[in-house]
């Protein structure tokens, strides 16, 4: 069974079409990699999933339900941006997803943050970027989803902190849950993935797990991925 | 899950607003010392920076909720508020019950204020408060109000709460609205543009309301020079007409004052519909920038 259905979606803002006709169905238990280069519909996608956009078309479908409540419960979504208020610290932002998530382990998320060396008094305000970016995957990680959403988690960050981040993901994530990793930092993070989806201009231009991709183009996914959007770009 | 939301939106808001209050009773406290203690080089200061302070706190009180409503729901925080498995209509009102709370509470402080001042100046004139009290009942009396607490008290109290919520209401629908996708291009100018259109609109309806609605208060002096007010089935629009030919023809104004309250049975409708209208936003149209 999909653990998420997507049928006929499509998205505009204005008269700009940014997911055309997409049809997509993964199931659980796999790392997907969203790779596509800016401005591909890699976001839009997430935080249609995520249910932050709802002026969309299709038929949209996350554990046999439709996007709601219930979906919101089973998606754990980490965005690009910093969505934790900044007056708060580490402790407070822990508390306020163990208050409204059932699946929070706040005990993982308080280990997590030892391993990340966080303060868990340091306000947010006075973190880096980088900083940020580990509590908001501390947070994201800390519950037990079905399915997880990473928008780019490490995309603003140095290489040291993303051989860090990545660990974390691949030491938190639960074998039987789905999880979407968005980039276009493909060769830093195509050793994690399972699957992966070419997202381009709206449209899925290549979907297959990695190992095939390997194995019929005989090159890594960074270079198919170059050579499929050096391509499109050109045209 | 809504109390939830009530606790952290409290949690939030409680590290500015309260500090807000308390600067305005800390100048209030100066200026009831400096009456007390006839320090008259201070009242005049204190006095003035209590009147600005006063002010200042209701509009930053407003401010400061609308802000919050903002970064919250349309802002980088949105990316969290709208990805809490709750309703996304819970997000506004238990914004908006705080939000209420805090309004209220900076009226009650302004109040208490008011109240000090009074009491202070009494202290220093050596007035009793009941003289003080009398003067109250007086004003109350002069209003046509004695005898009608049971109406006019609930009256006031509705009329005040409607107040509030009215600002609050037009200000989160605008947000909520000038935030749509449709509006992404504009950012922040969205929201500031389309409270400027409801709110000029609101203005004119309420005044066709009115003039046009025949419900009125008709205030008129009583042989003792108390005012006497009572409901009227009467066009404020008709009345002032007939006003304006008695007055050309000179047979003289009467002494009967009519103000309309049409106005007032708009207000209930326009929060109702800017709720009703926000909540399908939240629901229907959410698109986090």
């Amino acid at each position: 069974m999909s653990m998420i259905l997507i049928e006929n979606l499509n998205k505009c803002f204005g008269p700009k079409e940014v997911l055309k006709n997409m049809d997509l169905s993964l199931a659980s238990g796999q790392i997907v990699g969203l790779v596509g280069p800016n401005g591909s519909g890699k976001t839009t996608l997430l935080k249609i999933l995520a249910g932050l956009t709802s002026d969309y078309t299709g038929n949209i479908r996350i554990g046999g339900q439709p996007l709601g409540v219930e979906t919101k419960a089973m998606v754990s979504y980490l965005p690009e941006k910093t969505y934790v208020s900044d007056w708060m610290r580490c402790v407070d932002a822990i508390d306020y997803f163990n208050d409204f998530y059932s699946d929070f382990d706040r005990i993982k998320a308080m280990e997590m943050l030892a391993q990340l060396r966080l303060d868990p008094k340091q306000r947010i305000k006075t973190m880096s970027k980088g900083m940020q970016e580990k509590l908001q995957l501390t947070l994201v990680m800390g519950r037990q989803a079905r399915v997880y959403l990473l928008d780019e988690p490490i995309g603003g960050v140095d290489p040291a902190t993303r051989s860090v981040i990545l660990d974390a993901v691949l030491k938190q994530y639960s074998e039987d849950s789905l999880m979407i990793f968005a980039t276009h930092l493909i060769a830093d993070v195509e050793r994690i993935f399972d699957r992966v989806i070419f997202l381009g201009f709206g449209e899925i231009k290549l979907h297959d797990e990695v190992d095939k991709i390997r194995e019929k183009y005989g090159k890594s996914v960074d270079e198919v991925f170059r050579e499929v959007f050096s391509c499109l770009v050109s045209l | 899950m809504f109390g939830k939301l009530v606790k952290h939106e409290f949690r939030a808001t409680r590290r500015i607003i309260p500090f807000v209050f308390l600067v305005t009773v800390i100048l209030a406290v100066t200026m009831a010392l400096s009456i007390i203690l006839h320090l008259e080089a201070l009242i005049g200061i204190s006095l003035g920076l209590l009147i600005m302070m006063m002010i200042a706190q209701i509009v930053v009180t407003f401010v400061l909720v609308i802000w919050r409503y903002y970064k919250t729901m349309c802002g980088n925080e949105a990316y969290l508020s709208f990805t809490l498995p709750i309703k996304p209509q819970l997000l506004l009102w238990s914004k908006l019950l705080v939000s209420f709370v805090w309004v209220a509470l900076s009226f009650f402080v302004l109040l208490g204020v008011v109240v000090l001042i009074i009491v202070s100046y009494a202290k220093s004139t050596g007035t009793p408060l009941s003289e003080i009290t009398e003067q109250i009942k007086f004003f109350w009396n002069v209003f046509g109000l004695a005898g009608n607490e049971a109406v006019a008290i609930p009256v006031i109290i509705a009329m005040l709460i409607m107040s509030a919520l009215y600002g609050l209401v037009q200000m989160f629908f605008s947000v909520s609205l000038g935030s749509t996708s449709k509006l992404h291009k504009y950012g922040i100018g969205g929201p500031v543009l389309i409270y400027v259109i409801l709110y000029f609109v609101l203005q004119i309806v309420s005044v066709i309301f009115m003039g046009l609605i025949p419900l009125a208060v008709e205030f008129s002096q009583g042989a003792t020079g108390s005012m006497t007010f009572r409901i009227v089935s009467r066009n404020m629009i008709e009345w002032l007409l007939g006003e304006i030919t008695n007055s050309a023809v000179e047979t003289g104004v009467s002494q009967v004052g009519l103000v309309g309250l049409g106005a007032w049975i708009v207000v209930p409708l326009v929060i109702t519909g800017l709720l009703v209208a926000t909540v399908r936003i939240i629901e229907k149209h959410t698109s986090v920038r």
